[in-house]
């Protein structure tokens, strides 16, 4: 803990964004929505380096200096002024925080090896949020080792600058409008299988060469999000032949939206949404090529600006209600967390996020090896996949709360039968 | 670097068989697999076990609000509340019992007991305005239950006295026991016949103060205490 107290460089306290209210609700002892950005580089990490360019970066990110605290009728954040500490990195990742253990740091900083790994609760940030903040604490590190300085870059803020208000805007606020489009949809089939023991996720990675991967998908004649979508359903498609009891639901996927994309904002809070892919089985059989086909048709025509606005107007016109605004936050909260249940994970088979290409510095790119991204799976949703590229490889990871394999073999094993070399790795044990 | 014969994908080093298959690697050059050089670490963290208590006192309270509110409406549809104030005290009274031990955690006992003591003597008082009682509350309910709340607070403050040795902690116990009889008997004694008339809490009271005399003098003799030990012990 820092001895000499900081100027505060932001407000003391902040509501929640539109998309991060509903996770302290759904949060419970055994669950919290956690995803997990790392970075792998080319040298042992130094821990008493990492500690120092931490220090730096939550003085450059004040955002990471809030707290959850319980409000009478929200949520909210409290900026507190204590410094976070570097965790070693376990074989289970991605546990729920203790906030109270986490001396209330919805983040957690970890390193084993070569790889430094953020933990981050989904009400503070989402993925780009999450990537600037392990991109800037890389680059800061690699400054303190090394006396190497990285320019300021996409996902890499200058840790000299000054943080501005821009950065903790709730950019949802500024873009919504009155227009909203219903959000019933069909319910999703949901993949079942062998539970895995509580507190241990399985994690399975795939290593692929980025060139070799583009250039199947330039040969499909579709982008590569198109085609890790197009092959994961696929793949969900052939577990769900296998299910005992299939039923009649269709296989959906769930692919969140990087609004940044359609609207100017600096924010490093949450501002994505998703569109929801569905393949009704029951009309027959889909080839891969048909697939890539539904889901560049789906995405083309559910990410036209219009569409993309009135999905998440919808959510805002909630937190706008005056009804709902006026109940008390233990009562909210059970709402939120049967909503969650009823409409999150309901309309949704899985989760495929794919933070694209990640263009580094060559300063930077010299001394990484690979930058990874994991979900983290749900009690509906127990499988998720996180796809994203840099140092000219992609880490395509599948992390489960099932033991069954089915989904990632057909994925990964395509890829090879579809000339993509594929390196596994995974943290299982026996 | 080994390959899964069955899935054609190249394994990382650390991995004895293959993820997506399980099926055993087999690599003449390499017939040992070295787990160490796996890329996670073999440290395994343990999850929280701790219960999230705020979240549970809202709930619990929310699911004492469903009946009170229930038999309410129904009691008040029926055209009056005549029967309904007895369930909802009950409730509320039962849900101190029981589950305020369990939802709220104070450092000390005591909290738990004057809560207990308060709860029983407001839904006796509850009892009482609603039968038009309320004389029969003051002169022996109030009393009795103030009286057994304040001696249950003296037990468990002896009991809890580390620094006393501990057969007089039972003594002392044992006295605010017998003093407990007397206490009663002479509250009952008060309400029945207006003055009082002790009888059977002496002879209760007396073998239990003998008790905690003899406890106080065993702890007093040294020898006496451990030829009792050495014969008494399981």
């Amino acid at each position: 803990m820092s001895s000499r107290r900081r100027k505060r460089p932001s407000p003391s306290w902040l509501r929640l964004d539109n998309a991060a209210k509903i996770y302290p609700a759904a949060r419970s002892r055994k669950w919290m929505a956690l995803f997990r950005v790392s970075i792998t580089l080319k040298e042992p990490i130094d821990e008493a380096v990492l500690q120092k360019a931490l220090r730096q970066l939550v003085k450059r990110v004040p955002l990471l200096s809030y707290r959850l605290k319980r409000g009478l009728f929200w949520y909210y954040f409290d900026w507190h002024e204590t410094q976070p500490a570097v965790q070693p990195d376990a074989r289970n990742p991605m546990l729920p925080i203790d906030l109270k253990e986490n001396g209330g740091f919805l983040f957690r900083v970890r390193s084993f090896d070569r790889r430094i790994a953020l933990e981050v609760f989904h009400a503070l940030t989402d993925g780009t949020g999450g990537m600037t903040f392990l991109l800037t604490l890389t680059a800061e590190y690699l400054w303190l080792k090394y006396g190497i300085r990285i320019p300021e870059a996409p996902l890499i803020l200058d840790t000299r600058d000054e943080p501005h208000k821009g950065e903790w805007e709730d950019a949802f606020l500024r873009y919504a409008r009155d227009a909203v489009r219903p959000r019933r949809e069909d319910t999703a089939w949901h993949l079942g299988g062998v539970r895995e023991k509580p507190g241990y996720l399985n994690i399975t990675t795939g290593i692929l060469p980025t060139d070799k991967l583009s250039a199947l998908a330039r040969e499909k004649g579709c982008s590569v999000n198109s085609l890790m979508a197009a092959l994961f359903l696929f793949s969900l498609i052939k577990a769900r032949e296998k299910a005992r009891r299939p039923g009649k639901r269709p296989v959906k996927l769930s692919l969140p939206v990087n609004l940044r994309r359609f609207y100017p904002t600096a924010t490093l809070r949450n501002f994505s949404s998703y569109i929801n892919v569905p393949v009704y089985t029951d009309y027959g059989e889909y080839s891969l090529e048909e697939l890539i086909s539904l889901v560049g048709h789906t995405m083309g025509l559910e990410t036209l600006e219009p569409l993309v606005n009135a999905r998440f107007s919808a959510n805002v016109k909630a937190e706008r209600n005056w009804l709902l605004r006026v109940f008390p936050l233990f009562i909210k909260t059970a709402v939120l967390k049967f909503m969650y249940r009823a409409t999150g994970e309901s309309y949704m088979t899985s989760t495929l996020s794919n933070l694209g290409l990640i263009r580094m510095p060559p300063e930077m790119e010299a001394h990484c090896e690979r930058v990874e991204l994991l979900l983290g799976a749900a009690k509906r949703t127990p499988l998720a996949c996180a796809v994203v590229s840099a140092c000219g490889s992609t880490a395509i990871n599948f992390t489960k709360t099932i033991r069954d394999t089915v989904v990632e073999r057909v994925f990964f094993t395509q890829l090879v039968q579809l000339g993509v070399p594929v390196l596994i790795e995974s943290n299982w044990r026996e | 670097m080994s390959y899964c014969v069955e899935c054609g994908v190249r394994l990382a080093a650390g991995e004895p068989k293959c993820p997506l298959c399980a099926t055993p690697v087999n690599n003449p050059n390499q017939p040992v697999c070295d787990v160490a050089a796996s890329s996670h670490p073999q440290a395994i963290e343990e999850a929280i076990s701790r219960l999230d208590r705020g979240y549970a006192r809202q709930l619990s309270l929310v699911f004492l609000m469903i009946p009170i509110l229930i038999v309410l409406l129904i009691d008040l549809i029926d055209g009056g509340t005549s029967w309904s104030p007895y369930v909802v005290g009950a409730l509320v009274m039962s849900y101190c019992f029981f589950a305020f031990p369990v939802l709220f955690r104070f450092k000390s006992p005591y909290a738990y007991i004057v809560v207990d003591v308060l709860a029983l003597l407001g839904f006796l008082l509850l009892v009482a305005w609603m039968t038009g009682g309320i004389s029969w509350y003051l002169s022996l309910v109030l009393p009795v239950i103030t009286l057994l709340g304040i001696m249950t607070l003296g037990a468990i403050l002896a009991l809890r006295r580390l620094e006393f040795k501990r057969l007089y902690r039972m003594a002392i116990a044992a006295a605010l026991t017998a003093l407990m009889l007397i206490g009663l008997e002479i509250i009952i004694d008060l309400h029945i016949w207006g003055q009082v008339r002790l009888g059977w809490s002496v002879y209760g009271a007396i073998p239990i103060a003998v008790i905690a005399l003899m406890l106080a003098g065993l702890e007093q003799n040294k020898l006496l205490k451990e030829e009792v030990r050495k014969r008494l012990f399981m």
